[in-house]
């Protein structure tokens, strides 16, 4: 087990300036999740981790190694790839030995593991089976199978689930969860999908454009994004943004939209008079109200979800999303009365994006 | 293949009962153009001096002798000497196997270096062989001639395998780089952080997975080297001559009666080893043609 450390990385593909200086420290036995949106670069920095890619600039340690010239077979680490990329024409017992084998460890070294292994991974009966003759799931399970054989320093994720149905993916992502609890690798796993993120994640971090937004732990990004990008991408349904004058008045702050919709904010808010911001409300914190003094406005769209409907309703000139309860009933063109509530809203410099606050 | 009757349409009614009766008459008229030659050649093998000069072309051998065989395996003339096209089938088989094995080996590990081990200028270096697989043979005689006389070559054996290595490459890398295409990178880097180098993944990877293109390597090259005769005539003196030449020598040897029964059954013997390979390795030429083949 080791700790990863990044710093300074920077990663050209011709033109393409891929990562722009990444600095990440990742602590012994910590699961870090890198999400971020296609071409932000995550799936770069853990090539470059893995040693698929060559580092232009900066330094990548494992443990208190410096890995940059060194090939992947001599970190210590091991890749579960979105494909699986296992060897069509082993069988399962023989794709997880390979790299023992190439270890030239002993016969019964090779076979005590793997059959751990396969016992972990509920593999048994399929030892004998080649991969094109077993499902998703149980790829997926290979795949891990052989990473894990090789007890590795450091567990790399690519996408791991994204190939794999809906249902599917939730069983493996609490397998892989509890495989890391069991093992305690440090892991550092790729993913687009925020939720995958956020139940994985010792620590989030989150991407774009070949820079780190933000890391942290999963709540606190989900509580207090640092700019308007986190903002909008971790959160399902994504959070609802205003842009509008801050105005203060002796016991009330707003911000007033360009129709004239004023919406509550809270007073301690660090923001002169007159300034234009963007405020965020995630769509699970509006509520429904009795209160003439809620936002009006008519709905458009209505998507139930089964426990929760999403609603669409235009505020302030916005589409703006509200999770409801599904026990809630309402219809296209109806007029409802909504409760922004000020702590929880979020603000940002209209220009930079940065929170404010 | 499978012998699954449903999939075959059934004619409905009388006009469609024609139309298939019409189409199997064209297909068998096809199959009898092709397959007419060899009938001749197979019969007039097999009939004596005698029958030929008096029977018909297409008639079947009244008794059938094998000493025409015989002949042309020990016996016959070829040019001067007397001793049948033995000694230079085996000059073919010591040609074409060594010549297989070195450019399907060479194709085959140039054609994962090219894909699976990107170097800059790898597209051009491809490039440049696949422009080898365009190049007129006889465009290289009088250049290849000169060569293997520089490297002591000429007139041998070992001359005219090196001649058929360097041509096959351009057609054997092409199939190799094909078939590498379409294996996963990911399957590679797996392997590489599985802790295998350059050959390993070659061997323990990349070449079990390609048996069908294999297949259709060892067919086309086996056929290129055992059929050619321009190279052969050109490169080799009489003692190393391939049988494709000795083969020429034999029928255009015209001393005293013209031996059509002994032409024809050199002639097939000659042509014998490419149909065997057909045989053994034809089921994975269709296969290794038709697609990036494998699938994970």
């Amino acid at each position: 087990m080791s700790a990863v450390t990044i710093e300074g990385v920077h990663k050209h593909f011709g033109g393409f300036h891929a990562l722009k200086g990444v600095d990440l420290e990742i602590r012994d036995g910590e699961f870090v999740v890198l999400v971020g949106p296609s071409g932000c670069g995550k799936s770069t920095l853990l090539r470059l981790i893995a040693g698929l890619e060559e580092i232009n600039e900066g330094r990548i340690a494992i443990g208190d190694r410096i890995v940059n010239d060194l090939s992947p077979r001599d970190r210590n680490i091991a890749m579960v790839f979105q494909s699986y990329a296992l060897y069509p024409h082993m069988t399962v017992a023989q794709n997880i030995a390979f790299n023992l084998r190439l270890a030239g460890r002993s016969r019964a070294e090779i076979a005590a593991k793997v059959s751990a292994a396969a016992k972990m991974l509920e593999l048994e009966s399929l030892l004998d089976r080649r991969p094109a003759e077993l499902s998703g799931g149980q790829r997926q399970r290979v795949a891990m199978g052989r990473a894990m054989v090789r007890n590795p320093d450091v567990f790399l994720f690519d996408e791991p689930l994204s190939n794999l149905d809906a249902k599917l993916r939730v069983q493996m992502r609490s397998e892989i969860k509890s495989l890391h609890q069991a093992v305690g690798t440090t892991s550092i796993y790729v993913t687009h999908d925020q939720i995958e993120a956020m139940t994985l994640a010792d620590r989030v971090v989150v991407l774009k454009a070949g820079s780190i937004q933000q890391q942290g732990k999963p709540l606190e990004i989900y509580r207090k994004p640092a700019n308007r990008f986190v903002a909008e991408f971790i959160g399902s349904p994504p959070m609802n943004f205003f842009t509008g004058r801050f105005l203060r008045e002796d016991r009330r702050a707003a911000i007033v939209a360009s129709d004239g919709t004023a919406i509550g904010v809270s007073r301690d808010l660090a923001i002169e008079e007159g300034r234009i911001v963007t405020i965020g409300v995630r769509p699970e914190h509006l509520t429904l109200t009795g209160d003439p003094d809620g936002l009006r406005g008519r709905v458009k769209f209505i998507d139930p979800t089964g426990a929760q409907t999403h609603v669409t309703v235009e505020l302030a000139g916005e589409p703006t999303v509200i999770v409801l309860d599904s026990a809630v009933e309402c219809a296209p063109g109806e007029i409802l009365t909504v409760k922004v509530p000020r702590d929880l809203v979020h603000a940002f410099d209209a220009d930079t994006g940065l929170r404010i606050g | 293949m499978s012998g699954r009757t449903d999939d075959i349409v059934r004619p409905k009614g009388a006009r469609q009962a024609v139309l298939r009766v019409l189409l199997f008459v064209i297909l068998g008229l096809f199959a009898a153009y092709y397959l007419l030659p060899l009938f001749v050649m197979v019969s007039t093998s097999l009939k004596t001096l005698e029958e030929i000069r008096t029977g018909t072309l297409v008639s079947l051998p009244g008794t059938v002798t094998f000493e025409p065989w015989a002949k042309a395996w020990s016996a016959a003339c070829v040019g001067v000497k007397c001793e049948g096209l033995k000694p230079y089938f085996w000059n073919s088989v010591l040609i074409a196997v060594p010549g297989v094995a070195i450019s399907t080996f060479l194709g085959a590990l140039a054609g994962y270096a090219l894909t699976k081990w990107r170097f800059r200028g790898a597209d051009v270096i491809f490039g440049l062989m696949l422009f080898g697989a365009f190049i007129p043979f006889q465009v290289i005689l009088l250049p290849m001639a000169r060569t293997l006389g520089l490297l002591g070559l000429a007139g041998t054996i070992p001359g005219l395998i090196l001649v058929h290595v360097v041509y096959g490459l351009a057609f054997t890398t092409l199939f190799f780089r094909n078939f590498a295409v379409g294996v996963s990178d990911s399957i590679v880097q797996a392997a590489k952080i599985d802790g295998a180098g350059f050959f390993s993944i070659f061997f323990r990877i990349l070449v079990p997975m390609a048996v069908p293109t294999f297949g259709v390597t060892v067919i086309w090259q086996f056929t290129q080297i055992w059929n050619d005769f321009l190279f052969g005539v050109a490169f080799t003196s009489s003692d190393s001559n391939p049988v494709t030449v000795a083969l020429n020598n034999v029928v255009a040897t015209s001393t005293g009666v013209k031996e059509y029964n002994v032409d024809m059954a050199a002639a097939i013997l000659a042509g014998l080893p490419t149909l065997l390979v057909y045989v053994i390795a034809g089921r994975y030429f269709v296969r290794g043609l038709a697609a990036g083949a494998v699938k994970g």
